[in-house]
């Protein structure tokens, strides 16, 4: 279990040490948003980098280990010694704000829901080890593949269930920590779950501030409900997606300045100096803040299917942002930073599993059909979106976030919204032009779905009064 | 009045949290339920007497339909890795349930002969 926290971290915190090397992070106050970028960018890249490997015909055994961590390694020593010279170049100055004891009590309560969230994770995995049907549907499966196929491990594309041209980021990531673990512990897939729902958690405290008690009423709402304390032991890849959905937004967000889009970069960001998401000294360059968004939002499309409009959400807003300010190499960044994983996704639906998802039929091509939206559909999903996240938390939380999008300062919420309606848009159209049958694949769907867009949804809730993003792209207060 | 508006709002909020959050508790608190674990390890226990890799067929007393059959059919092929699972006969070796009336009624397994002593369910059968 120590050796696959250390194939979890390694990469992780590799990726953290770049950031902060290249100047791309939230200011100290907001450490919290960093570690959950930098996991999202740990994870992901690491699991391209063990998908490749097996491409190459490589195993997942001792050698890869040997390998993979002695790149990470590698990576982050690199990364360390431009940090170094950096940091020098830095001048943040932690804030000290009185707390009240109501803060202290916030915080409290957070910690109990917090604790709760985590025994309904490991009752979970006492019950079901494997995890939900999904993970020995898909996941694990392939993971199992990967780590005991040797050669033969694309066998999984004659697996009709397992959905082979499903993206592989959480299949591959458990097969290289089984690998760093040495055995198939059923464990391994679980700490994955608890660590993507912690850099959740992270995403969502550090975002709203942590010396803000509201952000740490936003993280209590989060884990309160039982989809998202289930998602940890689940072992299934939506409570990744929530976390790269989540964090595509924030990215979006802080890199959207209009207000002073000339500022960033260019000649009045000198390349030297770091460039921050918050903070009043630096200001975060638009082509530093595409790329972050370009790696983040490629590797969404990376973890799952509803990735890609993620992904195509993301392009559409840096394309235009780009166009707008006259800054095509925001675009280029974008582009470079995202194309490691939409090459690997081209190859794996192209080349490896060239079969279109199960809910268009599992043919190629869209052999899809439309379903007439009936009462009874609508009221199966109402159902779910009031029931099913502690009853009626859903939907006031969306009125929440609704009223603040409305008012003059709620622009994280009016983006975030807009995001996450575009996302629902997607879900419904595969819902309605399915072959399968609609209402049962809504019933076995949507409580999944949902789970995607809650993180984001409480953020922009909670995120009333977040000032303006100015040129240095003051996100987090 | 608006600062106690706001502190009672959060204190409601955090309470419904609480309550969301217990209500989960006692929910996972009443599930029982660690068959597909059992299946998973009696499957995984029938790889000693199977090839490493390969197909392998899958019989069931009736076609897997949604529900505890066809599940116990993805586990096998989740136990099995990486052998790969599909219902019929036809492979060289087969994965049975032990039912009695499966073998004498089942003209799909003729041809087989028992390569194992099985496990408490199922038995590895493979061709003559």
């Amino acid at each position: 279990v120590i050796s696959s926290l250390i194939g979890l971290l390694l990469p992780a915190g590799a990726v953290w040490l770049w950031l902060l090397a290249i100047g791309l992070r939230a200011p100290q106050h907001s450490r919290a948003l960093t570690a959950a970028v930098a996991l999202c960018g740990g994870l992901g890249l690491s699991s391209l980098v063990t998908f490749w490997w097996l491409v190459a015909g490589g195993a997942i055994g001792p050698l890869f280990v040997a390998v993979d961590a002695l790149s990470w390694t590698i990576v982050a020593a690199f990364a360390w010694r431009r940090r170094s010279s950096a940091s020098r170049l830095t001048s943040d100055v932690p804030v000290r704000e009185p707390r009240t004891p109501g803060h202290w009590l916030v915080c409290a309560a957070f910690a109990g829901l917090a604790a709760i969230a985590a025994a309904v994770a490991v009752m979970e995995h006492v019950r079901s080890p494997h995890g939900q049907p999904d993970a020995t549907l898909i996941w694990n499966l392939k993971a199992r593949f990967m780590i005991r196929g040797g050669g033969d491990w694309t066998a999984f594309v004659r697996v009709p269930w397992s959905n082979p041209s499903h993206p592989l980021l959480v299949s591959a990531s458990v097969a290289r920590l089984w690998a760093y673990a040495g055995a198939e512990l059923p464990t391994v897939p679980l700490i994955l779950g608890a660590a993507t729902g912690i850099a959740v958690v992270a995403a969502v405290v550090g975002v709203l501030d942590p010396r803000r008690t509201r952000a740490w009423i936003a993280a209590s709402v989060v884990v309160a409900p039982l989809g998202f304390s289930q998602s940890i032991a689940a072992q299934t890849a939506d409570l990744p997606m929530a976390l790269y959905l989540l964090v595509t937004i924030i990215l979006i967000a802080s890199a959207g300045a209009p207000s002073a889009p000339a500022r960033w970069g260019g000649s009045a960001g000198a390349p030297s100096a770091p460039a921050r998401w918050g903070g009043s000294a630096g200001a975060m360059t638009a082509e530093r803040a595409a790329i972050a968004t370009g790696i983040v939002s490629g590797l969404a499309a990376w973890v799952k299917n509803e990735g890609l409009v993620v992904f195509i959400i993301a392009f559409g807003i840096v394309a235009w942002r780009a166009t707008r300010t006259r800054r095509p190499r925001a675009l280029a960044g974008f582009a470079a930073a995202a194309a490691p994983a939409l090459v690997t996704i081209a190859w794996l639906k192209l080349v490896m599993a060239p079969v279109a998802p199960e809910y268009f039929g599992g043919s190629p091509g869209l052999s899809a059909q439309v379903t007439a939206v009936d009462a009874a559909l609508v009221g199966t999903l109402a159902g779910r979106y009031w029931m099913n996240w502690g009853t009626g938390m859903m939907p006031a939380i969306t009125l929440a976030a609704a009223m603040v999008a409305a008012t003059r300062d709620g622009r994280f919420a009016r983006q975030s919204l807009a995001v996450l309606g575009v996302v629902f848009a997607a879900y419904c159209t595969v819902w309605w032009l399915t072959p399968l049958d609609t209402a049962w694949l809504m019933s076995t769907t949507a409580d999944r779905l949902l789970l995607q867009l809650w993180p984001a949804l409480v953020v922009a809730a909670f995120s009333a009064r977040l000032p303006r993003l100015p040129a240095s792209g003051n996100l987090m207060r | 009045m608006l600062d106690f508006l706001s502190r009672a709002a959060v204190a409601l909020l955090l309470i419904w949290c609480a309550a969301t959050a217990f209500s989960a508790l006692a929910t996972t608190f009443s599930r029982d339920s660690k068959e597909e674990t059992r299946l998973e390890q009696e499957f995984a226990s029938l790889a000693a007497d199977l090839p490493p890799r390969g197909p392998v067929g899958y019989l069931d007393p009736g076609e897997p339909r949604p529900g505890p059959e066809l599940r116990a059919l993805h586990i096998a092929q989740y136990a099995l890795v990486p052998r790969l699972v599909s219902v019929g006969s036809g492979p060289d070796f087969l994965v049975v349930a032990r039912v009695p009336d499966v073998r004498d009624l089942d003209d799909r397994m003729s041809g087989y002969e028992p390569a194992g002593p099985g496990s408490a369910a199922y038995r590895v059968y493979r061709r003559r």
